[in-house]
């Protein structure tokens, strides 16, 4: 494999509420690879945009990264200043956002806010801008690029809207680029255009991705590689077929069979009883999913499961695959 | 968590509760007679025996004012109490309804709003003659259209929410939703206008009676004070002075508890 | 198929234009437009369509916490509209609803125990011991405890709200209840709890369920029967296992192949284009300028409902009797 475009190592991010410190992401250690798409999934709270956040440095004003390392090639983002990350953010790597709407301004045209990102990271002339802008524009299957180009965002639909937001994303053609749910607000048959268009993008721009959803179908359909997230910690990665077809750590197997579908008609389904513990109530030093789990046992009460490769890229962190203390047990999958 | 409020909004309430105890004091104690006369000690200076100086009949300027507070008490609760009940139901009655009688209430309100509020109050006064009743009348009056504007808007807002919606589902009667549902919400925001209506209108009679047109003698009252005292200017300006920070403070204290709401109210939303 | 408790029949609801828009010259909004059907008594009835398909308002229409332009809704063969204030007020004991914000679908200013006993006080049931005593079996049954009595929304997180909201829906006892997309905000392993939770107050209380939702997966798990909604109309409507397995109608047939599945991530089948109706012309089929196949008289006659199966019908010109070669067409594409 080659080298990766982007390493983060066992990363801590931490909030402050109220003069306390509360841990909201723990150990956090991946790597993005080229021409690679990584889908981040987990429930609301389990700390996958705080993870984008941190990586593009653009925490909110009360948390901060209190170790770790994050670097983008060679660079090492926790050393950038703002005038540096003007250069990276766009160029090499660029955010797509959930919400179109609230990611535009409102005030300025569709075409400038796309050729936006050409006029601070390069030196085209007006015209090759605007060229380049319009093919960008047919590119993400934006019709009529030469009209729109003149029009405001308010003037189109949620999913063009969504498209516009991924031009102005690829315009400087980054090497990277990190997509928190951006389909999550658009309806199934337009969620399904814009999926076909970052598959598109995927395999003709040959660029990274993150993805972060917490919905599977949408990562079943785009990704390559998936980490699964809970209160803070990455639980279980492995390519996508290892995750979903055969799922090791008990909260991924749960999330799974959770998913309603009209195969499980007349079935009950599959709960994980209680709920995602708040960022105030989560335990420190225990396995953060002990509480919930059905497989529960004395070590995972004791300390934090460290991450264990099951085989080849899947690894899960979770006491049934530790050496010390799940390895003797018998566990059969349910 | 409740995050501490801020120092204006303390001063605020600081200026209102001293105030407020100078008025319950006034009813049992002054220093002197306010109406007594005194022709040999006239626009005296502050001292010990006159704190605040005397006016120009030899009247103690301390105990007037202590007395005026009492008028300017009177005229705030009351006037607001009648602005706010009218206000508030028109703006229910009109936001919760919307319809016909919405269209018939908003352009009453208009049509308040675009005559200045202190020509109606000179306007109703003129047709019902001066004194402490009229000006009370006139005042709340003029803090109809500002009670009914916020209430409607907030009732507006507050019945497309689904908690409203439910509670219709369920068979819950107007009265129910307006006063269960709705008010405990809009609630904030009509206490800010409580507190700003309370400082316009002790503004606006200590105007009024500047001009003669408010409470007449013998009520004291600081507007008609500062308009016996602006002809002494010159030789007794702490008459003036005096008066005037008195309107100030009260003006200034429901300022500051006014934004002091706001605050909280902004930092919820 | 049982007797029927809601029917309803060539049913209108129009809003007036907010905005002028200058691509759409249309006066009214026709948010639900000539729409019949009947519920039977202890279905889940799915409602699917995308944003501004009408689903929620026409649900609204039913319980008339909105007012039809025209057309009738029946309870139990009595018709709603024709209710005195009195018949509406006893009728709301046995419609209720549950709406998709939990965040929104409780009053923030007032405790849980209040919330719940709420629908008590309003018809006037029991005094304040039984209120309180019935509040709590309530909690217990919706899978909380009565510690929650006295907690205030902001407190709850959002699969803990919609429990509440379930609870002051089934207080009363009712027939029916309307799931205005009522799991759509949860998180997967909160909403298979909401969805099992649904399906255990069914079986108990006999309830019929009315459930919007744009979630196809979530229909399909959790109806007997589905009806398609598209700008406004009903254009398609069957029971489950016939309309997922073989939809008819050239937007359902879009709509089932934009489902992400798990199972499979084959070539995504993809409806070109968006849910917007910018011609003036309302004798058209609604779906005609979007529509691979359309026809001229797509374009100038609306389409009737028919039948394609035992309980499924269409509302697609491709199905009409004079064009019987047109499902060769389809069956090629």
């Amino acid at each position: 494999m080659s080298a990766p475009i982007l390493t983060v190592e066992n990363m801590d991010v931490s909030f402050k509420i109220a003069s306390e410190n509360y841990k909201a992401l723990e150990n956090i250690t991946f790597s993005v690879y080229p021409n690679e798409v990584v889908g981040i999934v987990g429930e609301s709270g389990c700390g996958k945009s705080l993870t984008s956040q941190a990586i593009l440095g653009i925490l909110p004003k009360n948390a901060i990264v209190e170790q770790g390392k994050m670097k983008y090639k060679h660079v090492d983002l926790r050393e950038l200043k703002d005038k540096d990350w003007r250069k990276i953010r766009g160029k090499n790597i660029s955010m797509i956002f959930q919400e179109p709407m609230t990611a535009l301004n409102p005030l300025v045209t569709v075409g400038k806010q796309i050729s936006e990102g050409l006029k601070v990271h390069t030196s085209y002339s007006k015209d090759e801008m605007k060229k380049r802008t319009i093919q960008m524009m047919e590119k993400v299957g934006l019709p009529r690029a030469k009209e729109l180009y003149k029009a405001y965002p308010h003037q189109l639909s949620g999913g063009m809207q969504q498209r516009v937001v991924i031009a102005i994303a690829l315009i400087a053609e980054p090497d990277l680029i990190i997509a928190d749910e951006p389909t999550t607000a658009l309806d199934v048959t337009i969620q399904a255009q814009i999926l076909a268009l970052f598959r598109k993008i995927k395999y003709e721009r040959k660029s990274s991705m993150i993805f972060i959803s917490h919905d599977w179908g949408v990562i079943r359909n785009i990704c390559d590689r998936v980490l699964v997230m809970y209160a803070g910690h990455i639980v279980e990665e492995g390519t996508l077929s290892e995750i979903l077809n055969n799922p090791k750590h008990p909260y991924t197997k749960a999330l799974i069979q959770a998913i309603p579908d009209h195969r499980k008609r007349g079935i009950e389904l599959f709960t994980i009883p209680g709920k995602v513990p708040s960022l105030q109530d989560r335990k420190r030093d225990v396995c953060p999913f002990a509480d919930r789990c059905s497989h529960r046992f004395d070590a995972c009460d004791k300390e934090v499961p460290k991450i264990e490769r099951i085989e080849g890229t899947h690894a899960a962190k979770c006491h049934l695959y530790t050496k010390e203390a799940g390895l003797h047990r018998d566990y059969t999958n349910h | 968590m409740e995050k501490a409020k801020s120092i204006p909004f303390y001063i605020g309430v600081g200026l209102i509760v001293f105030l407020l105890s100078v008025m319950v004091i006034s009813i049992f104690y002054t220093p002197y007679d306010p109406n007594a006369m005194d022709s040999a000690n006239r626009l005296a200076a502050p001292s010990m025996e006159h704190p605040f100086g005397t006016d120009n009949f030899g009247r103690d300027i301390l105990s007037r004012i202590m007395e005026g507070s009492q008028t300017a008490f009177i005229i705030g609760v009351s006037s607001v109490t009648i602005g706010l009940i009218i206000g508030f139901l028109l703006g229910a009655i009109g936001g919760y309804f919307g319809g016909w009688i919405d269209e018939v209430i908003s352009r009453f309100i208009d049509a308040m709003l675009a005559f200045p509020g202190i020509l109606l109050a000179i306007m109703l006064i003129a047709v019902f003659s001066t004194g402490m009743m009229n000006t009370i009348i006139a005042l709340g009056m003029m803090s109809i259209p500002s009670f009914a504007r916020i209430t409607r808007s907030s009732f507006i807002q507050y019945k497309e929410y689904d908690f409203v919606k439910a509670s219709i589902a369920k068979g819950a009667s107007s009265l129910r939703i307006i006063f269960q549902h709705i008010l405990p919400n809009a609630i904030s925001p009509i206490l800010v206008a409580v507190a700003l209506s309370f400082s316009g209108a002790v503004l606006s009679e200590s105007g009024l009676s500047y001009l003669g047109l408010g409470v007449q003698p013998p009520d004291p009252s600081w507007g008609r004070m500062l308009k016996e005292a602006q002809a002494y200017i010159a030789s007794a300006p702490w008459y003036v002075i005096l008066t005037g920070l008195a309107i100030t403070f009260l003006v200034l204290g429901f300022n500051l508890l006014a934004d002091g709401l706001r605050d909280k109210q902004d930092k919820k939303a | 198929m049982t007797t029927p408790i809601i029917e309803v029949e060539d049913l209108h609801k129009f809003f007036k234009q907010a905005r002028k828009n200058s691509l759409d010259k249309n006066k009214y909004v026709r948010a639900v437009n000539e729409v019949s059907f009947s519920l039977c008594e202890g279905e889940s009835f799915g409602l699917v369509g995308e944003s501004g398909s009408g689903k929620s308002t026409l649900g609204q229409v039913i319980l008339q916490l909105i007012k039809q332009t025209s057309g009738t809704v029946k309870y139990r063969g009595k018709n709603v509209s024709s209710f005195t204030k009195k018949e509406l007020k006893a009728w709301r004991r046995q419609v209720q609803i549950v709406f998709q914000n939990p965040y929104a679908s409780l009053n923030p200013k007032k405790s849980i125990g209040w919330t719940v006993e709420e629908p008590l006080h309003i018809h006037k049931i029991g005094d304040r011991v039984f209120r309180r005593q019935r509040a709590i079996e309530v909690l217990e049954e919706v899978g909380l405890d009565h510690s929650f009595m006295d907690r205030y929304p902001h407190e709850l997180s959002g699969g803990q709200r919609q429990r509440i909201a379930i609870a002051t829906a089934i207080i009363l006892e009712p027939e029916f209840i309307v799931i205005d997309e009522g799991v759509s905000a949860l998180d997967v392993s909160v909403q298979a709890q909401i969805l099992n939770l649904l399906k255990k107050l069914q079986r108990k209380y006999k309830l019929t369920y009315l459930f919007i939702s744009h979630d196809l997966n979530v229909v399909q798990y959790f109806c007997n029967r589905i009806a398609v909604m598209y700008l406004g109309e009903i254009i398609e409507i069957g029971k489950t296992v016939e309309l997922g397995s073989s939809p008819k109608h050239p937007y359902t047939k879009g709509l089932f192949s934009s489902i992400l599945s798990i199972e499979e991530a084959d070539e995504l089948k993809l409806l070109e284009g968006d849910l917007h109706r910018f011609s003036n012309d309302i004798e058209a089929c609604p779906f005609h300028d979007r529509c691979k196949f359309a026809m001229d008289i797509c374009q100038s006659v609306k389409p009737k409902r028919q039948k394609v199966g035992n309980y499924h019908e269409v509302g697609c010109h491709l199905y009409d009797i004079k064009n019987e070669n047109k499902e060769s067409i389809l069956k090629v594409n």
